[in-house]
């Protein structure tokens, strides 16, 4: 009887549904370690031996970017999920933006694992994190509390050839509610008209969701599918009013639409 | 822009020119960012219009202070010193 209960309590946990817990937790503290080892140990010896302070920062996202790939590596490896992408040569640009929407917690680790010379928009509180204050600050990434200089530096940083990476939904998706993007990334995008790659992410089941702990493991190992689209589309979204904010607006709508399809599709 | 009404009528104009609000939602006591989809970058546009409309500086840091409709009327009489 008891066993009975047992047997079917568990019989819907799938695909060593504990492990996966257990490999959950040690892929946080390595994501930790690695923060540290990277921003304490090998950042600073990179900067030591490289010429400038830009061609340090081009050498550190470049270790992020290899970092990252290890890091979903070990994901993949001991079972915590699966992936696939289509288009990843469209990611294979400079200077560009790449905006996609934002269902998980690690939606930015896939990206800048794929993407060259990534930069990205992150969340003030990473810059005093002790984990991640090393990386983010190595790497140049742009904290997102500087409201009269977030769009400069965001400028600055495509002319410097720069691939920028933005959620413009400005955090993680909020499960089973429309989206919702922000303009400023439309705004940007407008101001420097560079090219522009669409990436969608679906996730199912839906794992690292706001408001979801790391524990909070589904039942059935997750999979992960980002498809990329390239800058056809940006053209598509072109606006001639005169005015930016209007563009903006129609730019932001059509993008809100084209996300809104693609992971209801 | 002499009186308060004219300022008043002046950002009602500029709401729904530059950023497409539905004139019958803005009231004296409309929040910008939650009622009428105003944002931060909204914001600084609004002040460019009025700096060129008055030709008078305005500190953006008056402008963060600033909530709903009522409270650009009273920042730009203020400004430009209505009565």
């Amino acid at each position: 009887m008891l066993l009975a209960a047992w047997g079917n309590s568990v019989s819907r946990r799938n695909d060593f549904y504990f492990c996966r817990i257990i490999a959950a937790g040690v892929g946080f503290i390595l994501f930790g370690l690695g923060g540290l080892l990277l921003g304490y140990v090998i950042f600073p010896l990179i900067s030591l031996m490289s010429a400038d302070r830009r061609s340090a920062m081009l050498r550190c996202r470049r270790c992020i970017q290899m970092s990252f790939r290890i890091f979903i590596g070990y994901m993949s490896w001991v079972g915590i999920l699966t992936w696939e992408i289509n288009g990843i040569e469209l990611l294979d640009k400079s200077g560009s933006i790449v905006i996609a929407n934002h269902p998980t917690l690690i939606d930015i680790v896939f990206l800048i694992s794929m993407i060259p010379n990534a930069t990205c928009i992150v969340k003030a509180s990473l810059y005093k994190n002790i984990f991640t204050r090393g990386p983010v600050s190595w790497a140049g990434y742009i904290p997102n509390n500087e409201a009269d200089t977030l769009m400069a530096s965001c400028e600055a940083q495509l002319a410097d050839n720069a691939n920028l990476v933005i959620f413009p939904e400005g955090s993680r998706s909020v499960p089973d509610k429309p989206l919702k993007l922000q303009r400023g990334a439309a705004h940007l995008w407008l101001r420097s008209r560079c090219d522009l790659s669409m990436v969608t992410i679906r996730v199912n089941p839906l794992t690292l969701a706001k408001h979801q702990k790391w524990y909070e493991v589904p039942y059935d190992r997750p999979h992960f599918q980002l498809v990329v689209k390239g800058e056809r589309l940006a053209e598509d979204a072109e606006s001639d009013s005169n005015s930016p904010s209007a563009d903006a607006r129609t730019i932001t709508r059509q993008w809100q639409n084209y996300f809104t399809r693609e992971i209801t599709a | 822009m002499k009186t308060r009404e004219d300022i008043r009528e002046t950002l009602r104009q500029l709401l729904v020119e530059m950023f497409e609000v539905d004139p019958s939602a803005i009231s004296d006591d409309a929040k910008l960012y939650e009622d009428l989809d105003i944002d931060s970058i909204d914001a600084v546009d609004l002040i460019v219009e009025f700096r060129s409309l008055t030709g008078k500086q305005i500190d953006p840091d008056v402008f963060k202070a600033v909530r709903t409709v009522e409270d650009v009327v009273n920042a730009v009489s203020d400004i430009i010193g209505t009565p």
